[in-house]
């Protein structure tokens, strides 16, 4: 395959983004993700002969993939599961919509609510108060999870990895599950 | 009579089954020797059948295990079943009216304590105050056991599947609230309709009394001590109590109020989040599994030694050897002497005026060092008692060791 670089146009500013580890979000980032979208298989070869994975997700987001964590990401995606897990439980209690989750604002007295409701669960995990729940965003933030803007966080597209990593954990942990259903299923038959 | 150790060391050796003994309690009594083997299979996968019978006979003999009477079914001991279930957070909710007999108990225990202070029996005063203590901490243990209870009923109800029907899925929930949440609501009503709060703050009031009477009458002090370690406790509990109703209440109004959400995801979450309250999130979140992303790290390229090395022997590059200069070992140090500067001084102001300090102090005293000598000359231009003028021109000296070019100053008294 050859690779048209000068139709590469957003190589550059493309690579370096991905390269720092960061997601790149179809919202956020619209004309990186165009360009991504537009020429995707060259991308995908190109950066895979450089020894890079490039994931693209169609709900709009693209990074890439890497097995190696350093401690300091291990740490912080595992606060950042806690945290949004019980942003979703939150949010679900209050009858929200999950999947309308890039409208929600995510603001102080929402964070102080949270922290309010789940400290037990938080302190755990040695977050002690709600500043470290927004030094937490402004770190995932940082790598193309939320978006900060005007005093408000907002999430972005790529925390579908996490939604996807609860649905499935969760499937998991009941083996029995799909059995039931077909139990079920049949009783209703 | 079980043996304490043995079956503490029992524990360990089979806590894989034990846990899932205890997980199984919920929907089961007691079971067949063949079901336990066939559990023990699923747990210990790389063991041989004999191995299975082998802990299963273990967990009979150390009285983990015990059989039912009038049959050959095995039950848990429920010891152990309580000790395990309160160290994994499963409990089942308590009756909101043992709670009530305990405060009531309280009661009696107060007037107990007053009773005795009255007829300054001190014995009877430490076994009221004991026994309040010990339903004090029941009541602490028991409001904790049925937060983790409600919050473990809210997540099943959660974490159902879905596409079953509302009033299924929450008859657990809506029992629980009418059963358990109510009645506390009521009993912990800060209003004049509850008896928690009005007991707890007589409690508090009681004590501290009582412990001031003691500190006036005169009493030993551990029974002091008593007294306010309980009075403590019951800070404590008006506090636990609050919270722990609130949590409840938090836990159980969106689902009783139809409120929350419920898809794949919601379920899932309300799963996850059970697991995390039960053992944390190291265990429920495997490392692996997490996202990640690559960590930015700054690369740098610069030319190995092994390439310079070739690439000095290609240009036959020779290094220019430049020689750095010996250490000096001389003897630099300065040297201390013996100054009488008082003699010098009155010698001095005796020899005024004198049109060129250096040349003076070259000529009288010599024999010290020049750096002596330079001090002295900086010492005596500036004595307040005198008025130096430098020379207009330049003279130079010869001293010891160095010779200066400087501009003397002539002296005279003021």
């Amino acid at each position: 395959m050859t690779i048209d670089f000068a139709a590469l146009t957003q190589l550059q500013p493309l690579f370096k983004l991905l390269s720092s580890g960061a997601h790149l979000n179809r919202l956020k980032d619209t004309e990186l993700w165009v360009e991504l979208e537009n020429h995707q298989n060259h991308y995908e070869a190109l950066f895979a002969a450089l020894g890079f994975v490039l994931i693209v997700d169609g709900r709009g987001f693209a990074y890439f993939k890497t097995e190696l964590a350093s401690t300091y990401t291990g740490k912080l995606t595992r606060r950042l599961a806690l945290l949004l897990m019980l942003l979703f439980e939150y949010q679900a209690d209050q009858g929200l919509h999950l999947f309308q989750f890039q409208q929600w604002r995510l603001d102080t007295p929402l964070l102080g609510k949270l922290w309010q409701q789940y400290y037990a669960l938080f302190e755990a995990e040695e977050i002690n108060s709600p500043k470290t729940l927004k030094e937490i965003l402004d770190s995932a933030s940082r790598v193309g999870f939320l978006v900060f803007e005007d005093e408000v966080y907002r999430l972005l597209p790529a925390v579908h990895r996490y939604l996807d990593l609860f649905e499935e954990l969760a499937q998991a942990e009941r083996p029995d599950h799909d059995h039931i259903k077909d139990e079920a299923k049949e009783d209703i038959l | 009579m079980i043996n304490p150790r043995s079956l503490i060391r029992a524990l360990d050796k089979h806590w894989d089954a034990i846990e899932r003994i205890v997980l199984l309690g919920r929907d089961h009594i007691a079971y067949e020797r063949d079901e336990v083997l066939a559990l023990l299979g699923k747990i210990y996968l790389h063991e041989s059948a004999e191995q299975w019978v082998e802990r299963l006979q273990h967990l009979v003999n150390a009285e983990l295990l015990i059989q039912m009477s009038h049959s050959n079914t095995l039950q848990l001991n429920e010891n152990v079943r309580q000790f395990v279930g309160s160290l994994m957070h499963e409990h089942e909710l308590g009756l909101s009216d043992i709670l009530k007999a305990r405060i009531i108990d309280i009661k009696t225990g107060l007037d107990q304590l007053h009773q005795a202070m009255q007829n300054r029996d001190m014995a009877a005063l430490q076994q009221g105050a004991v026994r309040i203590d010990n339903q004090l901490r029941q009541i602490l243990q028991q409001l904790d056991q049925d937060t983790h209870a409600i919050q473990d009923i809210a997540e099943r109800a959660k974490a159902a599947d879905e596409r079953m029907q509302l009033a299924c899925r929450y008859r657990e929930v809506l029992d629980a609230y009418d059963r358990y949440v109510l009645p506390m609501t009521e009993l912990m009503d800060t209003g004049a309709g509850g008896s928690f709060y009005p007991l707890l703050e007589k409690a508090e009031r009681v004590l501290e009394t009582l412990a001031q009477q003691l500190a006036i009458q005169g009493g030993l002090y551990s029974h002091q001590r008593l007294l306010r370690q309980i009075g403590f406790r019951v800070k404590e509990l008006r506090q636990a109590g609050l919270i722990a109703l609130k949590q409840c209440t938090n836990t159980l109004m969106p689902l009783r109020e139809e409120i929350r959400r419920h898809n794949q995801l919601s379920a899932a979450i309300g799963q996850l989040l059970g697991e995390v309250r039960k053992k944390g999130l190291r265990k429920t979140f495997p490392q692996q599994s997490l996202p990640i992303w690559r960590k930015e790290r700054l690369v740098s390229v610069a030319i190995g030694p092994e390439l310079l090395t070739l690439m000095e022997q290609v240009r036959h590059y020779q290094p220019k050897a430049v020689e750095f200069p010996e250490l000096m070992t001389e003897d630099m140090q300065i040297q201390l002497e013996r100054v009488d500067e008082e003699a010098i001084r009155k010698h001095f102001y005796q020899s005024l005026p004198l049109p060129d300090l250096m040349r003076w102090l070259a000529d009288h005293y010599s024999d010290y060092q020049d750096i002596t000598l330079l001090r002295l000359y900086h010492t005596f231009i500036r004595l307040p008692d005198i008025s130096a003028i430098p020379d207009q021109h330049e003279t130079r000296i010869a001293l010891k060791q160095v010779a200066i070019r400087h501009h003397s100053h002539a002296l005279e008294s003021l």
